[in-house]
Order: C-alpha cells, then structure tokens, then sequence
C-alpha cells in the first residue's frame, strides 16, 4: 500500500505570512497572544463550543500562531458558526480544516498498515497520543498527526524494529517505535527504572531483577484496551494510564502546543464513571503533583470541566491548583508558537546574529525562558518557588550537547550550515535544515 | 449543444485517492501527485455521475434533479473540464468544439448568467498543513523533516546518538 510522502501537496510548503517567523510582527505581548490563543481554544474540543468573543484583527493575529502549533483546524472549529468564519483569517483556518481531514483519513490508513505488519510478526503495539486521544474529539480533523507513537513490549522491539524496517524508504508518517513506556515517564533516559518513571509510579517499587520493563509493560497492558478503527482493532492505553502519558508528555515538551493541552482537557472531560483517580495520578507525589497541576492548567486556561460528573471525583480539588508561574510561562510559549527543540544550534545562532543584537537575545531568551521543560527535567515539584535555579541547572544539562554540535558542525561545514537560513515553526519541512543540525542549547 | 454525439462517458478516477465527503463540498486527495482539492456541492455531484456510462446529457439532468433546480449542460462540460485537468477522471475527455475552443473563465461567464445551480468549481488546497504534533525525531529517524529530540545530532540525513 503506498503510503503518502512528507511533502504532500506541491502547494504545502507555502507559507501565507511569507518568510516572517510565526511570532515576528505582533504587536501584543507574548503572554497577551498566548491568552487570545487560549481564548480561541477554550472548549473547542467540545461538539458545540461557543463562538469566541474575538475581533477580526485579534483572529488575524492569532491565525499564524494557530497555524504554526498544528491548532488551526481547532480554530476553525470555534469560529466555523460565527461571522468570523468569512473573514480571510477564517478562509485560511477552513482550509487548514479541510487539509486536515484528509491526512486524518491518510493516516489511519497508515496506522492500519503499520499494525498489519506487527501483527503479522506476533507483536501487540500499544497506540499512544495521536489517534488514540484523537478519536475522542467530535471531528477527525481537529486533532493534526505527527509521528504513529506505537509501544511494544521491550523484550519484542528488536523484532519490532525489524518488522517495520520495510517503512525506512517509504516516506509519510514516521512510526515513532518505544521500547515500552520509558520515554513518556520522566524524560531522562537514564531513568529506567519504574520506581523514577512518572507512568510506572503506580506499580511496586521493587519489580523483579531483569524483569523489570516487561513487568511494567504487562501490567499496562493488562489495563489497556482494544477499540474499532474501521474494521481493524488498535489497542489503546486504559483511560487512566493515557491521560497520565498525555500529562507527562506536554511537560516534557514544555506546553508549546494549545492542541496537547486540548487533548488533556478532552481526555478528562470524557473520562468513563469508572475513572480511577488514584490510579492516574499514581503513586508517586511527585508526578501526581505534575498531573495534577496539569490538569488544573486546562480548567484554568481552556475552560476544561474537571468536575463533571462530579460525584466520582476522588480527589480534592485544591490539588489541581497550580503554582503562579505555570500559567503565564505556557501563555508566553504559546505566543511565540515556537517550540523548544524548534532552536537552532547555538553556534549557528551567534554566528548569525552576531550583529543584530535583538534577535540575539531573542535566541538566547527561547533558550532559557523553559521552566516547564526545566521543572520536568530536573524533577523538580510543582510550587511556587522561583524556577531560575531549575532553569540554570537545566541548562547546564543541556550544554554537554556544545562540543559534539561543534564537532558536527565542523565535520559538516560551518559555512553551510550557518548559511541556511533559519525558518522556524510554519510548514518548515523542507526548510528545517540549521535547525536540525543537533540538539537546541 | 448536441455533445452527445461525441459519445462522451466520463468514469471518475477511484484508484490512489482518498475521498472525503462532507456535507456540502467533497475533499479529495491525490496519493500518486500528492494534491488537494476541494470540490462544491455541484462538482461533486457531477464527479459522482461519472461513471463511465453516463452522458453530460445525462448527468445534467441528475444533477439537476439531485439540486432541485435546472442544471445546463455546460455547467457539466465545465465541471468536466476542471476534473480532467485535475486528474480526476479515468481517460482524457474530447470536448465539443464550442467547449474546447472557450476559455474557462469564458465558460463560467457564460454559465453566470444562465445557471441557477452554483457554477462546479474545484479548488486546490494549498494552504500550509498544519505542523506537526509530533515533538521531535528520535535516533534513526530522519531529521529532515523535524528537529531531533535533545540528546541526538542529526548527521544530515538521520537523527544519531541516545535521545531523551
């Protein structure tokens, strides 16, 4: 079956607002855009959200940003029954609409191929985050794909990688193999072990030697649960288990993205009866303190209904209270609708703007301005105590990338590299060349 | 017009597309060249007549009658046009002499005047694809398309090195 390549449409890489970065231009301050974005999104995950009380001008500004995080569908879903949806920005959001329908019908053809060949091996993945969160929203289109998330048993994902190696020249969505859960817990891969995994908190501390990950995996897919796709079966996370993974997952990736606070906020509000709290949150305080905060982050800043139905709820609600930094350090990624690893290499930074003081401290801002991505990373609580010392020591984690991305560099031609010029967020694909010459500093 | 007797029976392509139908407009997707396109209410009705043993007589009148309003014959030969330079039907159509020979902004100004039904138009969707959700490429992935996760270089082609 052919699957569809990268570059799907000859037209896709056009960009509406021209080479300008998704955050250049506006006049608004980060943190106000991100809170006309979160205007936006608020409910939009619901069949029939509101229409948003949004100018014109104030939709136009907020257009490029929807687009550059993948929420451009989702923003025209708010606005497709309100005068807003004639407008030029709402013509552009129609379209992004439109695209997405289709590569969700695209990609679930994929996924089902995928699971084909896996099975065909004796091998059950695990489907997280994309379709397995995206089936829950009133329209396939709303929620955009990137990679087919797929877990497997760790003591299969040898024979899994080999199952797959037929995609490695086939260009469409890559299938983004785990060896169990270990990359949705804490983010460290040096953390293997269950009892300093976010996602494995809820299991004994102590599993058996050599056991471990397959432990864990059994237990997780004990819980999970099959669901229709067509006439194909894909096997999902337990309800409780995802929205955890769900959680983690936007902390590790620092919250840039409205649509993973959607999907929290949707995976919460169609939770079952029978949600097991206790169970989500898990053993360990500290990531429960994370779920938790993250949970309160989409009540406060999209509107998520956490409370219905209300009498399951089996535990406080002052535990989803979250600390004062959280919200406006997520509002002011989502007015730059630039992601993290969306910075180039630092060197290629400064060897670019080494004259043009502003952008130079814009870059260097993007690489400190992380304290979500800091908190997680350094396994810090959920308070209200400054985040400057997480945000130092983070920092200094990441800095051992410098002399292999100086190697690299050197290896590869500095001239060339630093050349290219920087494209960030919106439709990048062929364009994401500097950038991805090593990790962000 | 008297098309007919050029025996013209339009078959829609169903080979590599993925179709989706809404309410009002058809989307389409082109697996072999990698297009979008969206067709009105009156193109996607006209598209779906096409099924090889149809004449644009013919699928005038169902279409017509599907619209609950008349639909000329010109309108089809319009929508027909727009189909077969998108790809979108099995063989290449031969026009009718008035047909060929008239631009397609001649076609629509003609129909704007006669037509009650909406003028067929199929637009391509060009707008950027909404990025991806996706956060980052791990080890072994290529990093072409996005940025690898921390902890991994790309080496040009492929992410290398253990990512977090």
């Amino acid at each position: 079956m052919p699957l569809a390549p990268a570059n799907r449409n000859p037209g896709e890489n056009q960009n509406p607002w021209g080479d300008r970065p998704a955050y250049a231009g506006s006049t608004l301050r980060e943190v106000d855009t991100g809170a006309l974005v979160a205007r936006v999104m608020a409910g939009v995950w619901r069949e029939s959200p509101s229409n948003p009380e949004i100018s014109e001008a104030q939709l136009a500004d907020v257009t490029r940003l929807l687009y550059a995080s993948g929420s451009a569908a989702l923003g025209w879903w708010r606005i497709r029954n309100s005068s807003l949806a004639d407008s030029a920005s709402g013509e552009l959001l129609h379209d992004a609409y439109r695209r997405s329908r289709l590569n969700a019908l695209i990609h679930e053809r994929e996924i089902k191929y995928v699971l084909s060949l896996l099975r065909a091996e004796g091998i059950e993945p695990i489907l997280v985050k994309g379709w397995a969160i995206a089936r829950h929203y009133p329209d396939r289109a709303l929620r955009p794909y990137g990679d087919i998330d797929l877990c497997v048993r760790p003591d299969q994902f040898a024979r899994a990688e080999a199952a797959l190696k037929c995609l490695e020249n086939i260009a469409g969505h890559y299938v983004d193999l785990h060896d169990g859960f270990t990359k949705f817990g804490s983010g460290q891969q040096a953390l293997r072990v269950p009892t300093s995994v976010g996602l494995f908190s809820s299991l004994p501390k102590n599993p058996p030697e050599g056991g471990t990950l397959n432990t864990c995996w059994d237990a997780l897919f004990e819980r999970s649960e099959l669901v229709s796709l067509g006439e194909e079966k894909v096997r999902v996370l337990g309800a409780e288990d995802h929205l955890r993974i769900l959680c983690l997952h936007l902390l590790r990736s620092g919250a840039w993205r409205p649509l993973w606070l959607c999907d929290i906020a949707l995976a919460v509000e169609s939770r079952g009866p029978d949600f097991d709290w206790a169970r989500c949150l898990g053993a360990d305080p500290l990531v429960a303190d994370w779920v938790a905060c993250t949970i309160g982050l989409a009540q406060q800043l999209l509107g998520a209904d956490v409370n219905a139905p209300s009498n399951e709820f089996a535990i406080r609600n002052s535990q989803f209270a979250i600390p004062r930094w959280l919200a406006p350090a997520v509002l002011r990624q989502w007015g730059r609708a630039r992601g993290p690893s969306e910075t180039r290499s630092l060197l290629v930074t400064l060897v670019n703007h080494l004259t043009d003081p502003k952008t130079l401290f814009r870059e260097f801002r993007a690489r400190w301005d992380r304290p979500v991505i800091a908190t997680f990373g350094m396994r810090a609580p959920m308070n209200n105590f400054p985040r400057a010392p997480y945000q130092c020591a983070d920092l200094l984690r990441r800095s051992v990338n410098l002399p292999s991305q100086l190697t690299l560099m050197m290896h590869t031609g500095f001239r060339r590299v630093a050349a290219v010029e920087f494209s960030p967020v919106i439709q990048g694909r062929e364009s994401r060349t500097a950038k991805d010459f090593g990790p962000s500093l | 017009m008297k098309q007919n007797a050029l025996r013209v029976y339009p078959r829609m392509r169903r080979q590599d597309l993925v179709i989706d139908e809404m309410p009002d407009e058809v989307l389409v997707y082109d697996l072999e060249r990698h297009q979008a396109h969206c067709l009105n209410l009156t193109a996607a009705l006209v598209w779906k007549q096409c099924d090889g043993r149809t004449s644009p007589h013919e699928i005038a009148r169902r279409v017509g009658r599907e619209l609950q309003a008349p639909c000329p014959e010109d309108a089809v030969w319009l929508a027909l046009r727009q189909l077969e330079s998108l790809h979108l039907l099995e063989q290449p159509l031969t026009l009718p002499a008035q047909v060929a020979g008239m631009s397609r902004r001649q076609m629509v100004r003609a129909l704007g005047v006669a037509a009650v039904v909406a003028v067929p138009l199929i637009t391509s969707i060009v707008s950027p694809t909404p990025a991806d959700a996706a956060t980052c490429a791990t080890s072994g992935q290529p990093c072409a398309s996005k940025t690898c996760c921390a902890g991994c270089t790309c080496n040009g082609t492929f992410c290398v090195g253990v990512c977090s």
